[in-house]
């Protein structure tokens, strides 16, 4: 039994894709509330992000949509305001706050996964057939973390050479521009000296191979037949229609049945899977431990 | 161990929360469960089989045959649901009135004092045969015991006036008949649901002023809440029964309260109506006992119960209460405290000093209008238009399926015919420019109703109305208060008055200070550059709100009238013949006509979109103008008309507007009308190339 982590990425890859595609072209609420409550429970269960700033942002991007829907899109027959002809529906608040949701909970997803897939995963999985798009995504994952990095080093230089304080909204505004100067400067310096350390390397040169760790275990294959069962048994049921959902003109939802049920339960199970994968290593552990405890051995690590 | 537990824990707690949070959200489509919403369907269903047990193709068919055959006999209150549904303008009611008049007058010694109020009640809802009503009034209000007194508070209810009884005394008389449980019964031994239900009907209207009735009525509630079964019905005599569970839900309706969710009466989420369904027919009809027969009481009493249910929800005031009398009293209620007027329901014109009266204390209140109809169509609000749209409850604007104008099509009618007798009888008197502004004062004169202050003035005065001795004058006055403060959508109006800006504005406000309490609470910022900042912040976004045209549904679907001093007529229809019947039936109608061509008279100088906007507001048709800001009227781009939006049958797809049928190369703002122009708004799925 492994985690996460030391799945092949190729099995994480697949089983994140997959989901985070469902949850998001899908406008079913339930869809969408399994999306986001599983990607949630996986952010919150596991070690993977540790930034707790990502809360905030979801909160807003769901607060943001559900509240600026509504003045951009007037379809909906329950009317609450009607501002300058044009009506604000209770519609298109629930349309935002779902479509809100579902970003939201992407954007969980996926910081689980880039946790999750390192460089050389992202090269093993499309080193192959690839290599040029595992380089750029690379590279390109890699500049976003270190330009955040960079531009709080700016600020804290700036700061302490008392070059800008932040105690009035105006010259914090001030400030934050000044740092964003520095750091596009500093972006182009940068990216110019990564090229050409990248030339002078041999980057440029002829076709590379790879060299990986990763091996497909009995693990890897069973996740990876279970999630395409319940892929296939998801795209039947959402080809047949039985788990459409329209926002407009007013909520509509075909009568439950069993197709859409099944539809429910197989996103369910993959939405579960990491969280199975993740959970079960866990309480294997624990109660490794709580073995190892009865039998009066010292326990080790933890 | 310790991190794994908390994250458990964690982790079942997100799931509650979410999964909460979708929940509401699915449910929200409703299923069989029985809302205010859906009382019109069963009313329908009710309808459709009175029509197939008499065999007759449709209602007026119905009210002609059988219901005239049966006029007094046991058809009276299927007639009067159906006024009371859909106006007495709907039908014509002339030979069901010619045979309940004969029967009224071979009969009148064979019926009982509270028949006879009945046929009064119903001639009052037609608005027909005052000296039958008057009759009626004078002689039998007591004339059989309680429910004589029931009905005929109903009457003076509705501004009949009675020389024996005045409606103080008949309410004292109900009062003293209470029981000390709470109920009413004809015997005055056991509580009986139904009597209880109907004194409750009766007393509602001074539910809201009297603070001795309304001791009276919530004892009563309580009682009839305590008696309610697990299932949500109610017995009488023993038996459970739907005529009973009818009376309180009109009873409750009466209050302005929801019988369906209102939580004394729902028993383990059962409601009356749950109960009543138990003794549906699949006919459509109810039946008496549970698995029996068709029952006329029955069905007819469900049937005024539920239309008593769609009244409610549609905001139109309490089963009896005529709209058409409403009007009068609220006409002559306006300048009750200046002077002495006889309210009835044959509205007498008033003296040309009382108009002058009306006129001055008119500057105000037309102000308050004109602020109103600031859309580039000049319109000044009816007054019976804003009266009954008044009574169109929050919420319920738009959320029923069908569209009221009918309904409002022919309260209009009533009240203009009685407008232009004032008008008649004023120009000989009045002066030529009297004569001009008669129709605008008359007007506006009414919405003085909505001004909140007038009811402070008058509740003020008749804090006590019981104690006074009751002349003509003061009767009138009471009625006053009782239009302002007893119906409920004026109550409604009270608190939902508020306008949307003020929240919205309060809502940015309550946010501003809440920032800057949090910048100086927890960060401990005091710089008053930042303060002046979120002030500066929270007074431009005020000012956007108060630029913008914000208005509530019951508002904004309610402004019809027009100027008509300098106007032109124009037609207008909107089709959708090139996607006729693909969609759902409500958006693309198989026939293709989304508005049947409609003459109007607008503002000169009024633009398509203009005549677009207005008669969507009168017919309640979406619409969706892509331009947002300033030029959202000059530069108006229609992407949606009827849900039915640009793209939905392909990529060429769209609304276009035609006049005369010439396809203008300007947008619909931009177009000025002229004189019986005719416009024509259709959906194109080619670019316009298979409409032309």
């Amino acid at each position: 039994m492994k985690n996460l982590s030391s799945l092949n990425p190729i099995t994480v890859s697949l089983i994140f894709i997959i989901t985070a595609f469902m949850g998001v072209f899908s406008q079913n609420p339930i869809i969408i509330s399994l999306f986001f409550t599983g990607a949630v429970s996986l952010c919150l269960l596991t070690s993977y992000v540790k930034s707790r700033k990502i809360h905030l942002y979801a909160l807003i991007t769901v607060i943001g949509c559900a509240l600026l829907n509504p003045l951009f899109s007037h379809n909906g027959k329950t009317v609450l305001l009607v501002i300058n002809d044009n009506p604000i529906t209770a519609e298109a608040f629930l349309y935002g706050l779902f479509m809100g949701l579902s970003v939201a909970a992407s954007v969980y997803w996926f910081a689980v996964y880039t946790a999750l897939m390192t460089t050389d995963k992202v090269v093993y999985s499309l080193g192959r057939f690839a290599p040029k798009t595992a380089l750029m995504l690379t590279l390109a994952l890699r500049f976003l973390p270190m330009y955040v990095k960079q531009a709080k080093e700016i600020n804290d230089t700036q700061r302490a050479m008392g070059l800008y304080k932040d105690d009035t909204i105006i010259s914090a505004v001030k400030g934050y521009v000044r740092v964003l100067s520095i750091l596009l400067t500093n972006v182009i310096e940068k990216t110019i000296i990564t090229a050409d350390s990248m030339a002078a390397k041999g980057y440029k040169g002829g076709k590379r191979s790879f060299y990986s760790l990763f091996s497909f275990t009995s693990q890897d294959i069973t996740l990876i037949v279970i999630s395409l069962v319940f892929t296939a048994l998801y795209g039947v049921v959402s080809v047949k229609g039985n788990m459409s959902f329209s926002f407009y003109p007013e909520l509509n939802m075909p009568k439950a049945d069993i197709f859409a049920l099944t539809g429910f339960i197989s996103y369910f199970v993959l939405i579960l899977i990491p969280l199975m994968v993740e959970g079960g290593e866990k309480l294997r552990w624990h109660f490794l431990k709580s073995k190892i405890s009865v039998s009066h051995i010292p326990a080790q690590g933890k | 161990m310790k991190s794994i537990k908390k994250k458990i824990i964690s982790f079942i707690l997100i799931t509650i929360l979410s999964f909460s949070a979708f929940v509401p959200g699915v449910f929200m489509h409703p299923a069989e469960a029985v809302s205010v919403s859906n009382a019109e369907s069963l009313i329908k269903e009710i309808l459709e089989c009175e029509m197939t047990a008499a065999g007759a193709g449709d209602l007026q068919k119905l009210i002609d045959g059988k219901y005239s055959k049966n006029a007094g006999k046991g058809s009276d209150w299927f007639v009067y649901s159906l006024i009371q549904y859909k106006g007495k303008g709907a039908y014509s009611y002339n030979s069901y009135i010619k045979a309940l008049t004969s029967y009224a007058e071979t009969s009148s010694t064979g019926e009982t004092a509270t028949g006879r109020e009945r046929i009064a009640l119903l001639f009052a809802s037609l608005g027909q045969n005052p000296d039958y009503i008057k009759t009626v009034v004078n002689n039998d209000i007591g004339g059989l015991g309680i429910m004589s007194y029931v009905f005929g508070l109903h009457l003076l209810n509705n501004g009949y006036t009675s020389s024996k009884n005045s409606s103080a005394e008949v309410i004292k008389t109900l009062l003293s008949y209470q029981l000390d449980n709470g109920g009413w019964d004809i015997s005055n031994k056991n509580a009986d649901v139904d009597v209880t239900a109907m004194v409750i009907q009766s007393l509602a209207p001074y539910y809201a002023t009297d603070s001795v009735v309304k001791k009276a009525v919530d004892k009563a509630l309580a009682w009839l809440s305590s008696v309610q079964l697990d299932n949500g019905g109610f017995r009488s005599y023993g038996n459970e029964n739907p005529e009973s569970a009818a009376q309180v839900i009109v009873a409750l309706t009466s209050l302005n309260r929801n019988p369906f969710t209102d939580s004394a009466f729902t028993k383990n989420g059962k409601n009356a109506y749950d109960s009543i369904a138990q003794f549906k027919l699949s006919s459509g009809g109810y039946s008496h006992t549970k698995g029996g027969a068709y029952n006329l009481t029955a069905t007819s009493q469900v049937l005024y119960a539920l239309v008593s249910v769609y009244r409610y929800s549609n905001g139109k005031g309490p089963l009896y209460i005529f709209n058409s009398a409403q009007q009068s009293q609220t006409t002559t209620a306006k300048s009750t405290t200046k002077q002495a007027t006889t309210t009835t329901s044959q509205s007498k014109p008033t003296t040309t000093e009382s108009l002058k009266t009306t006129r001055a204390g008119n500057n105000t209140t037309q102000t308050t209008t004109t602020k109103k109809s600031d859309v580039s169509v000049t319109t000044v609000a009816s007054s019976t238009e804003s009266v009954t749209e008044k009574t169109r409850k929050s919420g319920s604007g738009l959320t029923t399926t069908t569209r009221p104008y009918k309904d409002r099509n022919t309260t209009k009618a009533d009240v203009t015919t009685t407008e232009k007798t004032t008008v008649k009888d004023k120009t000989t008197k009045a002066s030529t420019t009297v004569k001009e502004t008669v129709k605008t004062t008359v007007k506006p004169s009414v919405t003085v109703i909505d001004s909140t202050s007038f009811y402070e003035s008058t509740s003020a005065e008749y804090t006590e109305p019981y104690e006074e001795t009751y002349t003509e004058e003061t009767y009138t006055d009471y009625e006053t208060e009782y239009i302002t403060e007893y119906m409920p959508e004026e109550a409604d109006d009270e608190s939902t008055h508020i306008s949307p800006k003020a929240i919205i504005v309060a809502v940015i406000w309550a946010l501003a200070v809440a920032a800057s309490a949090f910048m100086l609470f927890a960060k401990g910022n005091k710089k008053p550059v930042n303060y002046i900042i979120i002030a500066v912040l929270a007074g431009i976004l005020t000012g956007a709100v108060f630029m913008a045209d914000i208005s509530t549904p019951e508002d904004y679907y309610s402004v019809t009238d027009i100027n008509k001093a300098d106007a032109v007529t124009v037609s207008i229809s909107i089709r959708c013949d090139t996607v006729a019947g693909k969609g759902s039936e409500e958006i693309t109608p198989a026939d293709g006509v989304i508005l049947p061509s409609e003459t109007i008279t607008l503002t000169k100088g009024a633009t398509v979109y203009d005549a677009l906007i207005y008669v969507a507001k009168q017919n309640q048709i979406q619409i969706e103008n892509k331009t947002q800001g300033a030029d959202a009227k000059d530069n108006a781009y229609i992407s949606g008309i009827n849900y039915l939006y640009e793209f939905d049958y392909g990529n060429l797809s769209g609304w276009m507007y035609s006049v005369n049928g010439d396809f203008a190369n300007v947008g619909c703002g931009q177009y000025t009308l002229s004189d019986s122009d005719s416009i024509v708004w259709s959906y194109t799925c080619d670019l316009g190339e298979d409409i032309r």
